[in-house]
């Protein structure tokens, strides 16, 4: 089953860093995650029909974005990560 | 209603936009040597400490000046300093325990904080303070904030003892 | 004008001389300041071709019209200087409260020339300036120096002071300030140390005034209420600082692991932002006038790596951690806290340790030229060494001169991984191309500041492209060099670009002087201030032949993980770039495009 992390304020919101979930696309993932977690938790991920403008999804370290988006396939041994963006830029580390 | 400029120094980052916004505010330049609210700052502790008048109940201040030039607002119960009174005699100064009234040499006259009540009542640091260790409040509702954090301390307190 | 005080204070440190001069207005409208104004002072004062550690170079402390104001972070001041390490243009930023400091004394510049015969500070008390022995604290840690230097002083001065390191003119020498802020890259503390300037002591009771004053303030309110929305400024940086990235480059599989070798670091969580926040962090902190506070203050409370300081932030904590293999945190922060009282840029530290790493463990250094083994993940090695170069005592003598040294005096300098002389940051430009772009044709060498294209490939900001393609990322390049370079000059802190953009900082920059700014105008300045970079390097001798990447970035594919087989693709990307650029094919401006830029 795949792996999702949590980083940074979502870890903290998740109370957890890692959950396991069955789901086989990214948008039953993020479903599963409203079930697992709360559904509070849920609402600050996505819409309910697309992700909230700030979440990033990562399925292997490729941004959904750039695969098949929330259709994006998932396989049992799939590791997910989401974590906020800014709303603008990020300058530098 | 009396107001009150609650200082949090646990919120304070020790950045000084107060210390600027006060300046620019009352001098109308950027200057924080003048300005009437201090971040004291103690690096090697990591604490950050704003002072400004307190708006003492009996202000010393007030009481000593024989010109009788501060006065206190009816409204907000700060006191402000009345420019054509002030003679600069610098009595307000020596009694202030706190450092908090000082004279400017080249006016000629004490200033102090009065919660930007000289220009229009609303407090410039306030406004610049991000992090929220400056609020300007209603006086009972800042008090019943503290009464409401003790209790709640308490209410911990006696759940840890009575489960 | 409003914002500068219009003043710039020549020092002469071979004469012992002090001179104030006016700040030429025309010369400030055209480069806004700091970075700019600088780059514009130093190119028309010294020859690009000097030593850099010679009397001849001159070391340029510059402040912008917003430092010393309400402008959310105006507190910035930048060294600039020929470096050492790189034979180009450097420029290193800074915050704290020092740049504040010098403008409230009433300067907008201090130009320091020659050479003091012995060491001295700079004591600048109000306009009253000092050339004053430095022999008291010369040898001295950055933070014992500040303490006995306000004691000398003022309580209430603020100090700027090179460490052990730049006295020793090691080529990772920075200027700290503030104890714990640092201007850190490009060797400029070596600049310093070779002109006998042990520190520069400030405490000023003057005004900075603004030419609108209500307006000024009126944008300011809207900056600080917008970086207090975003998410960014009010939430995420106060709350993990910048090392809230570890994690999200880990899991992009571009997080530059034990030099290079890998793009994944198996204890990056152990080192992460998270952590740091569970464990060490004691509270956040903000330089002056800084509405964003992602300063960490923080304390390692026990055991053998016991101390107390600021930091880690990203770039420190990846170059002395996850570049070494190291993921012990306290050790990581030890050694960040060594960099600081030491006076060396974390980064390039960090990035020699690690290269004297790989080629110890690939047998190109014996172990009797260390003293000891030096394997990826030692801690106690990695503590070690960076003491060792902070006094560049033993094998530190070599290490403090940075990886590239290090590599070359070993005959392996592919093993260095950097651009200029200058280390990589911690981006793995395999992993994302715009970074190998910027990091090729940064004007001070490998560098994350000059450019910062993570923006649209991590956070899609404000458009998302896929990190592992090349289109596109000449033209992104391109345009974030440019505000970039706008933004340092103006004295406030790029980190504000988390939140606000240029068309938010413009209304400041021209309340402020005046002097009828436009927002265009601002960006063409951005890019004049880049094209003059370039021109100082062309004529210290660097060339296009030098914006490139090493061989590993270029040829070597990343071992495994999410960017696996991925390479540097600069020839996709870099002669697009010069295009852009209004350059010819060899990387050097073309007369049109100096005489647009008002250059030629």
């Amino acid at each position: 089953m795949p792996v999702v992390t949590f980083l940074g304020e979502l870890r903290q919101a998740a109370g957890r860093a890692e959950v396991t979930l069955e789901a086989d696309t990214a948008a039953r993932l993020l479903a599963a995650v409203a079930a697992a977690i709360g559904p509070g938790f849920a609402d600050r991920l996505w819409t309910g029909e697309g992700l909230q403008p700030d979440v990033e999804v990562l399925v292997n370290g490729r941004n959904i974005e750039f695969l098949d988006r929330l259709d994006t396939r998932l396989r049992p041994a799939d590791r997910v990560t989401i974590f906020f963006s800014g709303l603008r830029g990020f300058p530098g580390g | 209603m009396a107001k009150v400029l609650v200082i949090h120094p646990e919120r304070c980052t020790a950045c000084r936009a107060c210390e600027l916004a006060c300046s620019m505010k009352h001098y109308g330049e950027f200057n924080p040597s003048r300005s009437r609210i201090q971040v004291n700052i103690f690096l090697e502790e990591a604490i950050y400490i704003p002072t400004t008048c307190t708006q003492c109940d009996q202000a010393w201040c007030a009481k000593i000046c024989p010109t009788n030039a501060i006065v206190r607002d009816e409204a907000t119960m700060a006191y402000k300093v009345l420019d054509d009174k002030c003679v600069g005699c610098k009595m307000c100064v020596l009694a202030c325990p706190f450092g908090s009234i000082v004279l400017f040499p080249e006016k000629g006259k004490a200033e102090k904080c009065d919660h930007c009540l000289s220009v229009d009542g609303d407090p410039e640091c306030v406004k610049f303070c991000t992090p929220k260790a400056l609020e300007y409040l209603d006086e009972d509702s800042e008090v019943r904030m503290r009464q409401m954090a003790t209790a709640l301390k308490l209410k911990e307190t006696f759940k840890e003892v009575t489960v | 004008m409003g914002g500068w005080q219009g003043q710039i204070l020549r020092v002469n440190l071979t004469r012992g001389t002090c001179k104030k001069e006016k700040l030429d207005p025309k010369l400030a409208r055209a480069y806004i300041g700091g970075r700019g104004l600088g780059t514009r002072i130093l190119y028309d004062e010294i020859d690009p071709k000097v030593d850099p550690l010679s009397a001849n170079n001159k070391l340029i402390l510059a402040t912008g019209p917003l430092t010393g104001t309400n402008a959310s972070t105006g507190g910035r001041y930048m060294v600039i200087t020929k470096s050492p390490l790189t034979g180009a243009i450097a420029c290193s930023n800074s915050g704290g409260y020092i740049g504040p400091e010098i403008k409230f004394c009433g300067y907008d510049f201090l130009v320091f020339e020659g050479r003091a015969k012995t060491p001295v500070y700079l004591w600048l008390n109000n306009d009253k300036v000092e050339i004053r022995p430095a022999d008291k604290v010369w040898g001295k840690t950055t933070h014992e120096t500040e303490d006995r230097l306000k004691a000398e002083t003022h309580q209430e001065a603020h100090v700027c002071a090179i460490g052990p390191a730049g006295e020793a003119l090691a080529l990772t020498a920075c200027v700290m300030n503030d104890k714990h802020r640092a201007a850190g890259r490009s060797g400029v503390g070596a600049v310093m140390g070779s002109k006998n300037l042990k520190a520069v002591v400030a405490r000023g009771t003057q005004p900075v005034k603004v030419a609108r004053p209500k307006e000024f303030m009126a944008a300011c309110l809207a900056v600080v209420n917008k970086l207090k929305e975003s998410p960014v400024t009010s939430g995420g940086l106060p709350k993990y600082g910048t090392p809230i990235l570890v994690n999200v480059i880990n899991a992009h599989g571009f997080l530059p692991t034990r030099n290079f070798q890998q793009g994944q670091f198996e204890g990056a969580d152990k080192v992460s932002g998270e952590t740091i926040a569970d464990t060490i962090l004691i509270k956040n902190k903000g330089c002056f006038a800084c509405t964003i506070a992602c300063a960490r203050v923080s304390e390692v409370k026990e055991g053998k790596y016991k101390g107390a300081g600021e930091g880690p932030e990203y770039e420190s904590d990846w170059a002395l951690g996850i570049a070494t293999g190291v993921s012990d945190l306290p050790a990581v922060t030890k050694a960040n806290y060594l960099c600081n009282e030491l006076g060396m840029d974390t980064i390039e530290a960090g990035v020699a340790v690690a290269t004297a790493m790989e080629l110890f463990e690939k047998g190109h250094i014996p172990q009797a030229d260390i003293g000891r083994p030096l394997r990826f993940g030692d801690a106690d090695a990695l503590v070690w060494l960076i003491e060792e170069m902070g006094y560049r005592r033993g094998f530190g003598e070599l290490v403090a001169q940075g990886g590239y040294r290090v590599a070359e005096k070993y005959g392996h300098p592919e093993l260095f991984m950097g651009v200029k002389k200058q280390a990589f940051p911690a981006y793995d430009g395999r992993g994302a191309q715009g970074m190998a772009l910027g990091y090729a044709t940064s004007n001070r060498g490998a560098c994350h500041l000059r450019g910062y294209t993570i923006s649209v490939e991590v956070f899609g900001i404000p458009k998302k492209m896929d990190p592992f393609a090349t289109q596109g990322k000449a033209e992104v390049s391109k345009l974030f060099q440019d505000v970039t370079a706008f933004v340092d000059s103006t004295g406030m802190c790029l980190f504000t670009t988390f939140g606000i953009g240029a068309e938010d900082i413009y209304p400041m920059l021209e309340h402020a002087t005046g002097a009828g700014y436009t927002l265009e105008e601002c960006l063409k300045v951005g890019e004049r201030i880049w094209n003059l970079e370039r021109l100082f390097n062309l004529k210290a001798g660097l060339s296009g032949k030098d914006d490139t990447l090493p061989p590993r970035i270029l040829h070597e594919g990343i071992p495994a993980g999410p960017a696996k087989g991925m390479v540097g693709k600069l020839a996709e990307m870099l002669p697009e770039y010069y295009k852009l650029r209004g350059w010819d094919g060899s990387g050097v401006p073309t007369k049109a495009k100096l005489k647009e830029l008002a250059l030629a």
